[in-house]
């Protein structure tokens, strides 16, 4: 409907005028269209997933390709992306409980 | 006695607009209805003729049959059109997580630093059950994506004048968009029976502009 959009027609670039006046953007994840409905708990979970893999297949080209260098796989750039979506859309509790049992080898998914 | 108590909420989002214009639509055509209809009944009881002899008239048929169909998708295309433009999200700047627990909310914004706190209800007399200790704030004219997930049983987290209803289940994020185009302080309580203080878990959503809310992001930093 129209009326919506015309609102952020002129209510959008206050917003973004006011975050560019104190040097803070307001950012979060995007609309994502694989995930158009009202129940988003896959697209955290796809997050987390996406990001994992992710830190692993650069972690992995890294070896391939600078064995000799000493780059982390983890500061490659694009990743984080990933994990800014998954900590803007899964509740922290969550987070917390897959990150610890990545750590004990339990974690269900495949990343 | 005043409208206010029978009427809905002023509307403090685009959506509870449209929502409040199609009640009003709604309700003049239900109106409609019930005058014709009982006027028809009326005439009909009080007069003396009486069509005993007609067995079948498909014209009268077809007409009363389209009629009703026409009125009824006057209703339903609109309702549709509200229902589907409610589900939509367009462009969010930020994302508030809201998690549901027996028998408080909790709030989490972490599109810039963590950000996290718990809402109690407290215990002042201004406005009996629906004040709390930490309110939400959500900036104004900024499209915004709640997320709600509960922790423990089924809860609603609801805010009656923006349109805002989404039930919070454990396991699953719902999402759903605000646009708030008025600033103020915003009332609502937990709206799926949730166990025994189910009554004494309110919601409250201070609306600010955005500069005042980046100056309370900041205060985390």
């Amino acid at each position: 409907m129209t009326h919506v959009s015309l609102y952020q027609i002129h209510s959008m670039p206050t917003a973004i005028m006011a975050s560019k006046s104190s040097d803070y953007k307001l950012e979060t994840a995007p609309f994502d269209p694989r995930f158009p409905n009202t129940n988003q708990t896959k697209y955290c979970y796809q997050s987390f997933l996406d990001f994992h893999r992710c830190t692993k297949y650069c972690y992995q080209s890294f070896l391939d390709f600078h064995r000799c260098t000493k780059i982390k796989g983890e500061s490659y750039e694009p990743c984080h992306y990933f994990k800014r979506v998954f900590s803007s859309m899964c509740p922290n509790s969550w987070v917390e409980k897959w990150n610890d049992q990545l750590e004990d080898g339990t974690f269900a998914g495949n990343i | 006695m005043d409208w206010m108590k029978i009427s809905l909420y002023d509307n403090a989002s685009p959506i509870m607009e449209q929502l409040i214009l199609f009640h009003d639509y709604s309700m003049l055509i239900i109106s409609t209805i019930l005058s014709v209809v009982s006027f028809f009944m009326i005439k009909m009881m009080s007069n003396k003729f009486i069509s005993s002899k007609i067995l079948e008239n498909q014209m009268i048929e077809l007409i009363w049959t389209l009629i009703p169909t026409i009125i009824l998708s006057f209703i339903a295309l609109p309702s549709l059109h509200l229902l589907y433009l409610m589900d939509e999200l367009n462009n969010p700047l930020l994302t508030v997580k809201i998690i549901g627990h027996q028998w408080y909310w909790s709030y989490e914004y972490n599109d810039f630093n963590s950000i996290e706190f718990d809402s109690y209800m407290s215990s002042s007399s201004t406005f009996r059950l629906l004040e709390v200790d930490n309110s939400t704030p959500i900036p104004s004219n900024c499209q915004t994506r709640l997320i709600t997930t509960s922790s423990d049983v089924l809860h609603s987290w609801t805010i009656p004048p923006m349109g805002i209803k989404m039930d919070a289940t454990p396991g699953r994020l719902n999402q759903i968009s605000l646009f708030s185009n008025r600033t103020g302080k915003f009332f609502g309580q937990c709206s799926e029976i949730c166990g025994a203080n189910h009554s004494f878990m309110p919601i409250v959503v201070d609306v600010i502009p955005i500069t005042y809310f980046i100056s309370w992001i900041k205060t985390f930093n």
